[in-house]
């Protein structure tokens, strides 16, 4: 997988957590994923579509994605419902059309697809493709959460 | 108005507005149908809305604002995730409509808002 489709997804992580939900997330080490369970509780994936076809997953612990939307909504949230499953969705939406955006102006073209979001204990992310996952560990105040990206070769 | 199916991002952007001083009533919609039977009650100063929502979407509801003699001249604020060329070929009806790709910070916000109400 091309090294240079990655920070594009890193950077638009941070802006659209910062600016859309004034939470500021710190990235860990990105390490190659071996199988295809999710890291988190509730999972966003989309399929990219261009030079190269692959995916993105952004997927959250329990207690991030309940503060996270806890905060955008103004309002408590006890469990993993319609309106947190809604914001997950919005935001791969975001992040993946952000780095889109900054992949457009490196000269790489891509399209993306609408999100899915998938919830529960140890449920998979299956990826667009075959190729090695690339995840991202963040660190927010609130708790982890993981990007993933994959790409074929 | 607010008109966005995501609740947690209609409630960021009310907060966003109350933050650069909106006062007075700010209602808030769903999607662009309810958005079109709230204006058929009362007319609002702008609408802010997301392009991308069920039942009807923000380019509809744009249109059928664009057509009503009643609510013609009403500012328009669409929002989208997508800055795909069909969008912004379609965005611009009048000097009143103007479009934001999110995210976007509170300042690129308030830079549109504006210039939308100075154009009213």
């Amino acid at each position: 997988m091309n090294v240079e489709f990655i920070n594009p997804f890193l950077s638009a992580t941070l802006r659209v957590l910062k600016t859309m939900a004034s939470v500021e997330a710190r990235p860990g080490k990105p390490f190659v994923k071996k199988d295809g369970g999710a890291q988190g509780d509730v999972s966003g994936v989309i399929g990219i579509t261009g030079p190269t076809n692959g995916s993105m997953s952004l997927s959250f612990s329990r207690n991030c994605i309940l503060k996270i939307v806890a905060s955008m909504l103004g309002e408590e949230i006890a469990e993993i419902n319609n309106d947190i499953k809604d914001a997950v969705g919005e935001l791969t939406n975001m992040i993946s059309g952000d780095a889109r955006n900054e992949l457009g102006q490196k000269g790489y073209q891509f399209q993306i697809a609408l999100p899915t979001v998938i919830t529960g204990l140890n449920h998979e992310i299956r990826h667009k493709c075959n190729a090695p996952t690339i995840a991202i560990p963040f660190d927010t105040d609130a708790g982890p959460f993981v990007v993933e990206v994959s790409f074929e070769n | 108005m607010l008109v966005e199916d995501i609740a947690a991002i209609r409630n960021m952007l009310k907060r966003h507005l109350i933050i650069l001083g909106a006062d007075g009533q700010i209602d808030e919609a769903a999607d662009g149908l309810q958005a079109w039977n709230l204006l058929q009650e009362r007319s609002y100063g702008l609408i802010i809305a997301d392009i991308a929502m069920p039942h009807m979407d923000g380019l509809e509801l744009q249109r059928r604002v664009r057509h009503s003699s009643q609510h013609r001249d009403i500012p328009i604020l669409l929002i989208s995730g997508e800055v795909s060329e069909q969008t912004v070929a379609s965005v611009p009806q009048s000097k009143l409509d103007d479009y934001l790709i999110k995210p976007f910070s509170t300042e690129a916000f308030e830079k549109s808002l504006w210039k939308m109400l100075k154009q009213k």
